[in-house]
C-alpha cells in the first residue's frame, strides 16, 4: 500500500505513515483551526492499513504543541490502533515523546494512556530537534 | 442608512471603549502583545509567531513559554470558532499577553450573541468550581466522548485553560444590544 507523508507547516505536524515498517509518526505542532479535516487522510490511511498491517505497528508522537481539537483527533487515531491491536493482526505500541520539563505534554500522554489500552511508553527527552 | 450603520458604530465604539479600559488595566504590566481589531487567520498566525519569539527571548523556563503559547492558541481559536463574524468571516476582538508581579496575564475578548452568554457563564462557573483532580477527570471524560462540534470546538477549551493555568478563569460580559462583549482573563503564576 502507498505510504502517507504530509509535510509540516508552522501549525501542522509532519505525518509519516509507513506501511512497510509499521511506523506512524506525528511530529511538530498540531494547532490547526480545522483539526478534523487535517487528520482525515490519517484516518483513511489507517482504515486501509488495518486490512494488511505489519506484524508490529509503532505510533510515535513527538509533539511540541497541540490544541484541544487535535487532542480529539489523536484519540481517534489511538482508538483505531487499539482496535487493530485487539484484533491480533498487529502488535501495536505507542511511544509518546515529551521534552523533559514539559509537564503539560507529559500529562497529555497520561490522559491517552488512561483511556487507551495499548502498551504506552512515555519517553522524556532533552529537547526536540528543530526542523 | 443611519439605521443600518448605527449598530456597527455602537459595536466599534463599544470595542474601542472596552479596549481603552483594558489598556488602563495593563498599566505597569510588561506588555508582550496587545491587539484590537479584526481577527483573521493571518493576524492569528502572526500573533502566535510574535508571542513565541518574544517569550523565547526572555529568561523563562521553556515549560512556561509552551504553557502561555498553548493557552493563547485556545483563546484565539475560541474567538475564531465562536465569535460573531462580519461578512468577511473576521471577528472583532481584543487580546493581550503581559507580565506583572510574577504572573503572565492573557486577556481575550470578542462579541457573542446574548443568547449564549448564559450557557458560557454556566460552563466557566462550573469549571471554576472543580478541584485540580476533578478538572483532570472531567477533561478525560470529555476527551473520550469523541465529539467535535460543527464549529470545530472540542468542548475542552475551558477545562484546558483551567488545567494549564492552574488558576480560575476570569470572565466578564459587557452587553451591547443583542450582543455582548465577552472578556476572558487568564493568569499563569511563574514560580522561580
Amino acid at each position: 500500500m502507498i505510504n502517507l507523508r504530509i509535510e509540516p507547516t508552522a501549525k501542522t505536524p509532519l505525518i509519516f505513515c509507513n506501511a512497510e515498517t509499521g511506523i506512524i509518526l506525528l511530529e511538530g505542532r498540531s494547532i490547526p483551526e480545522n483539526s478534523a479535516e487535517y487528520f482525515q487522510p490519517v484516518y483513511d490511511w489507517i482504515d486501509d492499513y488495518v486490512n494488511t498491517p505489519n506484524a508490529k505497528t509503532d505510533f510515535q508522537v513527538k509533539l511540541e504543541y497541540f490544541n484541544t481539537s487535535s487532542s480529539k483527533c489523536i484519540l481517534n487515531v489511538l482508538k483505531k490502533l487499539e482496535n487493530l491491536h485487539g484484533s491480533g493482526k498487529s502488535s501495536v505500541e505507542i511511544h509518546w515523546f515529551f521534552e523533559e520539563d514539559d509537564e503539560d505534554m507529559q500529562e497529555a500522554g497520561q490522559d491517552f494512556d488512561v483511556i487507551i489500552s495499548i502498551p504506552f511508553k512515555m519517553i522524556s527527552i532533552n529537547q526536540f530537534e528543530k526542523n | 442608512m443611519v439605521n443600518q450603520l448605527t449598530p456597527l458604530i455602537v459595536i466599534i465604539f463599544g470595542v474601542v471603549l472596552i479596549f481603552n479600559n483594558h489598556i488602563n488595566k495593563l498599566k505597569g504590566h510588561d506588555i508582550i502583545i496587545s491587539f484590537s481589531g479584526k481577527l483573521d487567520v493571518e493576524v492569528l498566525n502572526n500573533a502566535l509567531v510574535v508571542v513565541e519569539k518574544k517569550l523565547l527571548e526572555r529568561d523563562l523556563p521553556l515549560k512556561y513559554t509552551k504553557k502561555i503559547y498553548n493557552v493563547l492558541v485556545e483563546c484565539l481559536q475560541n474567538i475564531f470558532h465562536h465569535g460573531i463574524k462580519d461578512e468577511n468571516g473576521d471577528a472583532e476582538c481584543i487580546f493581550s499577553v503581559s507580565f506583572f508581579e510574577n504572573k503572565f496575564h492573557i486577556y481575550s475578548g470578542n462579541l457573542i450573541p446574548n443568547s449564549i452568554s448564559q450557557s458560557i457563564n454556566q460552563k466557566i462557573s462550573s469549571v471554576n468550581k472543580l478541584t485540580e483532580d476533578e478538572v483532570v477527570n472531567q477533561y478525560r471524560k470529555v476527551l473520550d466522548n469523541g465529539i467535535i462540534s460543527d464549529k470545530g470546538g472540542s468542548g475542552l477549551g475551558f477545562l484546558d485553560m483551567k488545567r494549564k493555568t492552574k488558576n480560575n478563569i476570569g470572565f466578564e460580559f459587557f452587553p451591547s444590544g443583542d450582543n455582548s462583549f465577552f472578556m476572558l482573563n487568564l493568569t499563569i503564576n511563574i514560580k522561580s
